[in-house]
């Protein structure tokens, strides 16, 4: 029952005992009770008029960094005697320190909540206010919902490795100057072959051993050309072949294979698009640079996993993203039916690697070590290989990722080496 | 804070003893009893900071002033009693809001105000019934009535209009 509510019933119960007994002095000790009432009346709270700012240390952060939030109060309306304002921060965020505040706040005046909050990889967003005035007796009350000021997202970005550099070799670059060979004789490092010298090729480049077997010429060495390319970067994002244990699930490793190529291939200069193939299709446009670094960053913070019934199997993967014979990089568990899909990517002319985190290994560690266990694993690691097999002769890079392993070191020892130059159909020239 | 809820016992000291005052001047022993094992359970949830047993206390509270009065006990006892349990149980109200709080702004200034609000209405409380002490009307039957549905109507009114606020 409201306060007011048991007023107002003790004041008609004392009026009325007063009545029926003819007791006027009843009403005597009804009256500190209507005044009381009427207090509350006369100063009963006006509609919170406030505006709301809520400041971010950083919206963007790492996993387990705390952000400082500062909440700022300020009243534009009349005088509030009492007013608790209670903010709302995600409730995957975990927060330190007072997220509600008890103020009297005058016209203009303004006040500050401040806490911290730390979470792990997402996009957090923040809610309304609430606010709740009060008068001093706590006899009315009104309530306000404030809408959420900006800014309204928290993005906890994915804790990437470094990865030094990975050797890709797409068979189509783009024409600006980079680090990936492109099978096009000019400047460049390494050796590519020798042609006949021409007025302005530097003399340091002409090659003596040849120039004296024929006395009529001269021949310049050429070097191998080297630019950037168009890399597609497509995390699997389907729920069935994410491996789920209780407190942590294999696409977290994904997403951090992601972020972590994803800075490796736009460090060497290389244009990078993101997509990520899941419930929907959250396309990152392809781009340069540290903005596009940023771009991509926050959409692995968005990503989930889930179910879709379209995007089920791998063959509605999106190839009018990608450039023609540029690189694609999967990274995905796999699963049995998956291979047709991306031979047939291969076919189509696009370089693929695929970084594979390994499902197996990840629930065998959760799981008891019982024969039938063991056994099983065992099955679904020759599975594995089948598949793998297979993809490496239709000339697909696969690197088969223990996450229980450093994801760079794992890396740097798989694709060390630049890859050989193979026909879209898989057979080493 | 602490002064609020060093003032909530004071206050229910307060009614306590000016009921006890009361009903000992009548020599109504049992309801001398009755009155202190209320204070006494009063000032225990307060302590405990429970809510609603202090609003039960202060339901008694002004059932056994109204009582007193109808008992024709010396009525200036019995309204300081009100006053002094209304008193309690906003404080005591005002005091766990406090406490509940998670942060509170200015405390100070906030207690400050609601006692000065709090002294404003008690004061003005025992004005106004000291005034109606001293008023003896005469009514009779019809006036009586038309104040009566006038009270009624009014504050069914005023109470209306502090829900809607909610």
């Amino acid at each position: 029952m409201r306060r007011s509510t048991l007023l107002a019933v003790l004041i008609y119960g004392l009026a009325f005992a007063a009545f029926t007994l003819f007791e006027g002095r009843l009403l005597v000790l009804a009256l500190p009770l209507i005044i009381a009432l009427a207090a509350g009346l006369l100063y009963r709270p006006q509609k919170p008029c406030l505006r709301v700012e809520r400041v971010l240390e950083s919206d963007r952060v790492g996993e387990g960094v705390p952000v400082a939030v500062t909440l700022r109060v300020t009243n534009e309306g009349p005088a509030l005697e009492e007013i608790a304002v209670q903010d709302a921060p995600p409730a995957t965020l975990h927060v330190n320190g007072n997220t509600s505040m008890l103020m009297a706040l005058a016209s203009d005046e303004t006040a500050e909540i401040t806490y911290t909050v730390e979470g792990r990889r997402g996009c957090h967003v923040f809610e309304s206010v609430q606010a709740e005035a009060r008068d001093h007796f706590d006899l009315s009350a009104r309530r306000e919902t404030l809408p959420a000021p900006e800014p309204l997202a928290l993005y906890v970005l994915p804790a990437a490795p470094h990865v030094r550099r990975v050797a890709i070799r797409p068979r189509q670059t783009r024409v600006y100057a980079g680090s990936i060979p492109t099978r096009v004789g000019g400047a460049g490092i390494e050796f590519f072959g020798v042609r006949l010298y021409q007025p302005s090729d530097p003399p340091r480049h002409i090659n003596w051993k040849v120039s004296a077997r024929h006395t009529e010429a001269l021949f310049t060495n050429e070097f191998e050309q080297e630019h950037v390319a168009d890399v597609g970067l497509i995390v699997d994002a389907r729920q069935r072949v994410n491996a789920m244990l209780a407190n942590r699930e294999l696409f977290e490793y994904s997403v951090l294979a992601a972020s972590a190529l994803a800075q490796a291939f736009l460090q060497e200069g290389n244009r990078v698009g993101l997509l990520l193939y899941g419930r929907f299709l959250d396309w990152t446009t392809p781009g340069y640079g540290k903005y596009q670094r940023e771009r991509i960053l926050r959409a692995l913070a968005r990503a989930e996993s889930g179910e879709s019934q379209v995007f089920d199997g791998l063959q509605y993967l999106p190839t009018r993203y990608f450039p023609a014979k540029s690189q694609l990089v999967l990274i995905s568990p796999l699963c049995a039916d998956d291979p047709p899909f991306l031979i047939a990517l291969r076919s189509q002319g696009y370089e693929l690697l695929v970084i594979s985190p390994n499902p197996v290994a990840f629930e065998r560690k959760a799981l008891p070590d019982t024969p039938e266990i063991g056994l099983a694993a065992r099955i679904a690691a020759i599975e594995r290989t089948i598949t793998f097999r297979r993809l490496r002769q239709a000339g697909v890079r696969v690197v088969d990722w223990n996450v229980e392993h450093a994801f760079e070191r794992t890396l740097a020892t798989a694709l060390a080496h630049q890859p050989p130059r193979v026909r879209p159909l898989g057979i080493v020239r | 804070m602490k002064t609020a809820r060093r003032l909530t016992f004071v206050t229910i000291s307060l009614g306590t003893l000016a009921l006890l005052l009361g009903y000992a001047h009548d020599g109504q022993w049992p309801w001398v009893a009755a009155v202190a094992g209320t204070g006494l359970g009063w000032a225990a949830s307060a302590w405990l900071g429970r809510e609603w047993p202090e609003t039960l206390a202060f339901v008694a509270t002004v059932g056994l002033a109204a009582r007193g009065v109808v008992q024709s006990l010396p009525t200036g006892w019995m309204v300081v009693a009100v006053v002094a349990g209304l008193s309690a149980w906003t404080l005591g109200h005002f005091a766990r809001r406090m406490a509940s709080a998670p942060q509170v702004q200015d405390a100070d200034r906030l207690a400050r105000r609601f006692l000065l609000r709090l002294l404003a209405v008690d004061a003005l409380s025992l004005a106004v019934a000291a005034l109606a002490l001293l008023i003896d009307i005469r009514l009779t039957f019809l006036p009586a009535l038309t104040l009566g549905v006038l009270l009624f109507l009014g504050l069914t009114r005023l109470v209306s209009a502090l829900r809607r606020e909610t």
